[in-house]
């Protein structure tokens, strides 16, 4: 029995179902949304374990599920060593997250990484100058 | 365990024979000094806890910071510190590495020549780790701080080269973006004061936009020339003799190639064979460490595991800790857990 660790809620579980229904495979979340027991049409052999995003790379590594969707910043965040414990099977082509760094509209300067990391440098040694420190503690800072 | 404390118990005795005062650091360390100096990357690599009282401690990632902290309070110069003990450190891979790791170390505090002080501390660690059959290896980021400081452009454009000394990828991306003309900025469009950034330094900035607007990308051929320099390997000599004749394109490095052979002369001097040390240009840029100068590791062919000795230089590190008060530093640390190891690999 091949044991497949899905998403147990939102809008990743949806996305995972429909994932899997476009293959032939009909997943669905069995009794009351509070439980966590799935069933597996289209397929046989395949046991659905339906679990939090973030437990599934550890679950996965401890080969207590066999397959799993997850995130991939989930993988690198909660593996050690990721690459060894799982392998990549497929991308499923959603759960994106953007990430955004947004800046106060006043610093009109701003509008790429270089200008935020040319501000942050400014910034900092002018905090390191108004603490007493020599100016130069930016370097150290932004070297680690 | 009790072939370990006898490998730090001995290395600690060689360390104390050339005067060296023993000195402890406390385990737990506040986290604001190490924050300040490594910035919140460190978070990414040390353990860090808190308490209601003292607010944010750290396991000790390393000795360093609270021996130089020490003898920046109390002490004057000439001095020479050993130490021995466990630091703390996450491991991000599978390496078989404990994140708990034994260190014994040797600082030098000292005004005399520069590299003289070098060379007794890589002469010192050289000689402890003879029998072991290790390879040393030598960079010094003196020479790349000097080539920056020689570019022909802006002080900004230097500023930020010399920020992202320690992370190549940014490096030579910086690197690229400066050798082109710049691109015209479209900038915000403004709106609400607003944060702790003062308006002035919004329109400080916009002055040097401007500036840099105008600033002529960085020559071709000092680009080449640091490119060069960064790809310089080999043993000490041949490695000398490429950054001489590199001196005549980048005239600026010509004071830090000058010590590089007042150091392999004073190494020479100190019993080193200099024709089997090898040195890299980029060596010790990617450690994340808090060297400026002189650096060196010393490596067992064994794959994954850590340099079993390494050290350097660290002026800048005591600038910053000593509140204006700087002191020549030069130091390093062997791990008796891998030289017990290289050890019985080299008996067997």
């Amino acid at each position: 029995m091949i044991k497949l660790g899905v998403p147990s809620k939102g809008r990743l579980m949806k996305e995972t179902f429909e994932w899997f229904a476009e293959r032939g495979v009909q997943l669905s979340k069995s009794g009351s949304d509070r439980e966590y027991v799935g069933r597996v049409e289209g397929v046989d052999g395949v046991e659905l374990v339906l679990l939090s995003a973030g437990e599934i790379p550890r679950e996965l590594a401890a080969g207590r599920i066999h397959l799993g969707v997850t995130g991939t910043d989930l993988v690198h965040e909660k593996l050690a060593n990721w690459a060894d414990a799982v392998a990549p099977v497929a991308q499923m082509g959603f759960g994106f997250a953007d990430l955004i760094i947004a800046v106060p509209a006043c610093w009109r300067d701003v509008t790429c990484l270089h200008d935020l990391d040319a501000v942050a440098a400014r910034f900092r040694a002018d905090q390191a100058f108004a603490c007493g420190l020599p100016p130069n503690i930016t370097v150290w800072c932004a070297s680690f | 365990m009790s072939q370990l404390r006898a490998e730090t118990a001995r290395l600690l005795g060689v360390f104390e024979a050339t005067g060296a005062v023993r000195v402890e650091a406390d385990i737990l360390q506040p986290a604001d000094v190490l924050l300040d100096l490594y910035g919140e990357d460190i978070r990414a690599r040390a353990y860090v806890t808190s308490d209601p009282l003292r607010g944010e401690q750290m396991l000790r990632p390393d000795f360093t910071v609270p021996v130089v902290q020490r003898h920046m309070a109390v002490s004057a110069e000439p001095a020479r510190y050993t130490y021995a003990g466990p630091v703390f450190r996450y491991q991000d891979s599978a390496t078989g590495r404990a994140a708990q790791s034994e260190q014994v170390g040797y600082e030098v505090f000292d005004r005399s020549a520069p590299e003289a002080i070098e060379a007794e501390v890589f002469g010192l660690f050289h000689r402890i780790l003879a029998p072991l059959d290790l390879t040393a290896s030598t960079g010094d980021v003196g020479l790349l701080r000097a080539a920056i400081d020689g570019l022909t452009t802006s002080d900004a454009r230097k500023a930020a080269l010399r920020r992202h000394i320690w992370r190549p990828l940014r490096f030579q991306s910086l690197l690229a973006r400066f050798s082109q003309p710049v691109a015209p900025k479209v900038l915000g469009a403004g709106g609400q004061q607003i944060g702790l950034r003062s308006a002035q330094d919004v329109q400080e900035r916009l002055a040097q936009l401007q500036e840099e607007a105008a600033a002529p990308p960085i020559p071709p051929a000092e680009i080449e020339a640091l490119t060069d320099l960064l790809s310089i390997r080999g043993k000490l000599p041949e490695a000398l003799e490429l950054l001489q004749a590199l001196t005549r394109r980048l005239p600026s490095i010509g004071p830090a190639v000058a010590h590089m052979a007042a150091r392999i002369k004073a190494l020479d001097a100190a019993g080193v064979d200099v024709a089997q040390i090898g040195f890299e240009a980029a060596y010790g840029l990617t450690a994340m460490e808090y060297y400026d100068g002189f650096v060196f590791g010393f490596y067992a062919a064994e794959p994954g595991w850590p340099a079993i000795a390494s050290g350097g230089r660290y002026d800048a590190l005591t600038r910053v800790l000593g509140q204006g008060r700087a002191v020549p530093a030069v130091g390093g640390i062997i791990r008796p857990e891998y030289s017990l190891r290289a050890e019985a690999g080299s008996a067997s």
